[in-house]
């Protein structure tokens, strides 16, 4: 809309100001928040004992004792020993670290790539947004794990790889997500009325529109984070991800489950650890989709490619 | 319009879809390709290693038909898949189309066994869970399902064989026996492979389900069904479940496609040839051609998994396929 000179301009910053203001949202049905406080306990614990693995491990994770291999639970290895006499609990503290990098990597080149992606489309929806969307569609036309597996592949087995590929394919899903929050948010009046105040399309997307249209992409990369929990499980234990003896939690996995018929108790640890991660990260991301009043998955929604692999 | 099967109507979306879907298949197609070649120093040194001699990269390089033009290889390489020629293994020499007809029929077998399971359990349990909204029995199934997604499927698929196959004794663990060698073998070879992305899938397909049947449920048309004094059964199952059957068709088109991505790990544990587990293979052995050729066929699955899902959805709700 053309902005005459008789109007009266804001200037940038008080463009900045009245941001962020959008109208509010009804609150969703709350859920009693004792899970919700448990979850993040368990993940910042998690997260805490990953950052101090030097001070807490009582065991160097790559320290093997032959002579005490597969021990069960005892006071000296609380989560007893591996099948070269590894300490499993300081290595499962070690591969939180790797982990959480992973998890972080995956869901920053997702967000970096898919937003800015998403927004751009959003905004110009003619030209730009058609080749976007195109281009979207394109890499979602891959299941998802077999193109973060071709391009871990391709580029080397590691945890960097790995993870970078796997937010190479959420980005699609985050770009659809924003698009869509743009495509609503910006026919709304306060968009309207910063248009008309003379604000510059720059501050509009980013500080008016973007906020506005964000909340499904913050719930969906939460989503997005216990789902990285699991492929960086999944990539590890097919030795595509942090490579052995490094400690991580699929490959640990890995590892227990090729020598599950002698002690099957072996798997237990890694595998509960992880689920129990992405329980907790779901149900913070439960959380979220209340507050932020984001509407349940359905099949129509660009969301639900998200939630499976 | 009518929307039944072979349709005029149908047949001019089925011709928009593909249209829709040519350019997708070529982008894609150009993106494996270049994906391919980025390997660091390129593929022959990724196959030979960083100490191979010059001459012998030279050699596999032409071997290969490294040495011509980009645009060249990727103009042979896309006529030869359009005649059905994916190229030779570099690993076995074989022809890929050749590997991917022998591993493909054991993923499709262990993705459409999981199918069946979700369609046999998890779908009426999702419309229960609709029936009953927000009852007590609606938030332990929400909380079993909201469960089922935090456990990573090949964790799942170690309990499993852990408790069926190694503790009880009641399945084999690992490995595969032809279909067509002994059928009722083959069978008990896949239970526990199927029920292991089974289960996970459950969760999502329940939870869909749920949405889709309560939406549906609170609709206009299934009141007047009900206000008409129809049977309850009658107003959910025909009724409420018509409308309902787009959505769900899309959810399954999306399991579908993560179905054939957790091949890739759950054919790894269970040892299975299938697709999935032959590109993981020749991943680790650095067979370029089969990976190229395979994840081209993973596409044309996924294309080919829309489209239908699409179509059907449009033969369910003629007045949704409208818009």
């Amino acid at each position: 809309m053309p902005v005459t000179e008789h109007e009266p301009q804001l200037t940038e910053p008080e463009c900045a100001a009245s941001a962020g203001r959008f109208p509010g949202r009804p609150p969703g049905r709350r859920r009693p928040p004792t899970g919700l406080a448990i979850s993040i306990v368990v993940l910042g614990g998690l997260l805490l004992a990953a950052l101090l693995a030097p001070v807490l491990a009582p065991y160097n994770p790559l320290a093997q004792n032959l002579g005490h291999t597969k021990a069960l639970p005892s006071l000296a290895h609380l989560l007893g020993t591996d099948y070269y006499g590894r300490d499993v609990l300081s290595r499962l503290i070690w591969g939180g670290r790797s982990a959480y990098l992973g998890v972080l990597i995956s869901l920053a080149v997702a967000l970096v790539l898919g937003v800015p992606w998403g927004l751009a489309a959003g905004y110009w929806p003619r030209w730009t947004g058609a080749v976007l969307m195109r281009l979207a569609d394109t890499l979602l036309a891959f299941p998802a794990l077999v193109l973060a597996v071709v391009i871990t592949g391709v580029l080397g087995p590691n945890l960097y790889t790995s993870m970078t590929s796997v937010g190479v394919v959420f980005a699609p899903v985050i770009a659809r997500l924003a698009r869509v929050g743009v495509l609503e948010v910006r026919q709304r009046e306060f968009v309207l009325a910063a248009r008309l105040a003379g604000c510059s399309k720059r501050v509009i997307l980013l500080r008016h529109v973007a906020p506005a249209a964000l909340g499904p992409v913050v719930v969906q990369a939460t989503m997005f984070a216990g789902l990285a929990f699991i492929i960086e499980g999944g990539l590890s234990f097919l030795g595509l991800g942090v490579q052995p003896p490094a400690p991580s939690w699929g490959g640990d996995l890995a590892l227990a489950y090729q020598y599950i018929l002698s002690s099957p108790g072996q798997v237990i640890a890694p595998g509960v650890l992880i689920a129990v991660v992405v329980l907790c990260v779901y149900r913070v991301g439960d959380a979220l989709r209340a507050r932020l009043a984001v509407p349940e998955l359905t099949g129509h929604s660009p969301q639900t490619a998200g939630i499976i692999t | 319009m009518a929307w039944r099967l072979g349709s005029p109507a149908l047949r001019r979306l089925a011709v928009h879809r593909i249209a829709l879907a040519i350019p997708t298949a070529v982008l894609a197609s150009i993106g494996i390709f270049l994906l391919i070649r980025m390997v660091p120093g390129g593929p022959a040194i990724g196959i030979l290693g960083v100490h191979a001699s010059a001459g012998a990269i030279a050699t596999l390089n032409h071997e290969l038909g490294l040495d011509q033009p980009l645009v060249t290889q990727y103009w042979h390489w896309l006529t030869d898949a359009l005649r059905g020629n994916l190229g030779q293994s570099l690993q076995t020499q074989e022809p890929v189309t050749h590997m991917v007809s022998q591993s493909f029929p054991v993923s499709a077998e262990l993705v459409g066994l999981a199918l069946l399971f979700t369609v046999i359990v998890a779908v009426p349990v999702g419309v229960v869970a609709a029936q009953h909204a927000d009852s007590r029995l609606d938030r332990v199934l929400s909380t079993v399902s909201g469960g089922g997604l935090a456990i990573p499927d090949f964790f799942l698929a170690i309990i499993l064989i852990a408790i069926f196959g190694i503790a009880a004794h009641l399945l084999p663990e690992l490995g595969f026996v032809p279909f067509t060698q002994d059928p009722a073998a083959n069978l008990r070879h896949m239970i526990l492979p199927a029920l292991s992305m089974g289960l996970g899938a459950s969760a999502i397909v329940v939870r869909q389900v749920r949405a889709a049947m309560a939406d549906s449920l609170s609709s206009p048309h299934v009141r007047t069904a009900r206000a008409m004094g129809l049977a309850e059964r009658t107003v959910v199952w025909r009724y409420a479940l018509r409308t309902a059957l787009p959505t769900i068709l899309n959810v399954y088109g999306l399991v579908i496609i993560g179905m054939f991505g957790a091949t890739l790990i759950i054919e790894e544990v269970f040892v299975l040839p299938g697709m999935g587990n032959a590109l993981i293979n020749a991943i680790g052995v650095r067979d370029y051609t089969f990976v190229q050729g395979v994840t081209m066929v993973y596409v044309a699955l996924v294309l080919v998994i829309n489209l239908l899902v699409d179509l059907l959805a449009a033969v369910a709700s003629p007045r949704q396929a409208e818009q």
